[in-house]
């Protein structure tokens, strides 16, 4: 587990390690953390536009004492044998989950980059550690196509705690990102509608994506 | 009802300390207390006072200050702009970081405001550096050159200049009424005389 302080003295820490600028974008539980919604979280979810840059901030990291661990224990068997599966390093309590070009079926597409909510510069040497944070549709999008329970209950706090969510947004890029990702975020959205107002044309727009009859009712 | 114990999101947004009362149905007093309380956590951020009436923006995260590109580009520009995104740096950032991230946005109006940092850049190496590891050395000496006709700039020394014009940059868009300026730097400049003329009010 490590919190909202650490996280930030550890990112400060890397910048001093890091050969070149890096960029990358925080999703999950990190990025809740920077929003102030979570004091801590169980691993730093990370995503890079390129291998390149992915693996700058891996060689970073392994001079701070982080190793490579197997993804076995944490993701399910589906997960494990998808291409664009996250490289995990671990140093104790803390834990990176670091993607490239796409977090499992979700693509990082120039939307979701230009819709980034925080930006946070480390710069303790001469490069820069630039930190995006993704905007909260953009978190409750990647926390709808995974199965995880904790998951569905950061959406809920989401919710409650941003005043302006834009379903419309959220809706337009499952659409964009492909079928699995609309049937996932479908079936979240149907389970949300019990304690939140959802409008049914969010829904239509999902059905009409497959050609299916809008909703009656 | 504790403070500590309080969902902040239920009183989120600019209030008055009568609306608080009201929404938490509390005496003034404790009102007051609460505030100050929160405020020194960093959910409450206060504006007003005296002779003004005092406003509360209360938000549900903490209100980190932000640092970053905007904060500098508008304490030095005539043009303020509004910032796109929270801005948070950790380190040493100056209004060189500032003027080449901001170049790097590729938005016309935070680069026209930007053209004000030519005039607080105290280490232009520095400058140079951060151009080059971003490969904007043709465009940071454009608008250098564009800066330096219209508004006060601090000169550039000759070595830095003739550094940036001898970065290799393809061909790009060619824009008729500042063509000098196009064919010596190889880059197009996005702003008509009406930009530039807002630079100067």
């Amino acid at each position: 587990m490590i919190h909202t302080k650490d996280q930030d003295e550890l990112f400060e820490l890397i910048s001093s390690k890091i050969k070149q600028d890096i960029t990358c974008y925080a999703f999950g539980g990190t990025a809740m953390m920077f929003y102030g919604y979570k004091e801590g979280t169980k691993d730093i979810d990370l995503a890079f536009e390129t291998e390149e840059q992915r693996q700058g901030f891996i060689q970073a990291i392994e001079e701070l004492g982080f190793r490579k661990i197997s993804l076995k224990n944490i993701y399910n068997e589906q997960k494990n044998k998808q291409e664009n599966k996250p490289l995990m390093f671990s140093r104790g309590d803390e834990r990176f989950d670091l993607f490239a070009r796409q977090i499992f079926q979700t693509k990082l597409t120039d939307a979701i980059k230009e819709r980034s909510r925080e930006r946070r510069d480390y710069i303790r040497k001469d490069n820069t550690l630039t930190v995006k944070v993704l905007a909260a549709e953009d978190i409750i999008l990647l926390k709808s196509v995974t199965d995880r329970e904790n998951d569905f209950t950061d959406i809920e706090l989401l919710l409650k705690k941003e005043q302006e969510i834009s379903w419309q947004t959220i809706v337009e890029e499952a659409v964009r990102q492909g079928r699995m990702t609309v049937l996932d975020l479908e079936e979240k959205m149907g389970r949300l509608k019990k304690e939140f107002y959802i409008q049914r044309k969010f829904f239509d727009t999902l059905y009409n994506s497959f050609g299916r009859k809008e909703s009656k009712g | 009802m504790h403070y500590l114990k309080m969902d902040i999101s239920k009183i989120a947004g600019l209030r008055t300390i009568e609306e608080i009362e009201e929404l938490l149905k509390i005496r003034r007093s404790y009102a007051l207390k609460l505030m100050s309380s929160l405020k020194k956590q960093g959910y409450v951020g206060v504006s007003g006072g005296g002779r003004q009436k005092r406003i509360y923006k209360i938000t549900a995260y903490k209100q980190t200050k932000s640092n970053g590109m905007f904060d500098i580009i508008n304490r030095h520009s005539r043009l303020k702009v509004q910032p796109l995104f929270r801005h948070i740096v950790e380190g040493s950032y100056s209004a060189e970081n500032a003027l080449i991230d901001a170049i790097a946005l590729r938005k016309k109006r935070v680069i026209l405001a930007a053209l004000n940092l030519f005039n607080h850049i105290k280490d232009w190496k520095k400058l140079k550096e951060l151009a080059r590891k971003k490969q904007l050395e043709a465009e940071a000496g454009m608008l250098y050159d564009l800066a330096r006709k219209n508004i006060k700039t601090r000169k550039m020394p000759e070595n830095i200049y003739m550094s940036l014009k001898r970065a290799k940059k393809p061909k790009q868009i060619i824009d008729e009424k500042t063509e000098e300026l196009d064919k010596r730097w190889n880059c197009y400049v996005p702003f008509s005389r009406t930009d530039i003329e807002r630079l100067k009010e």
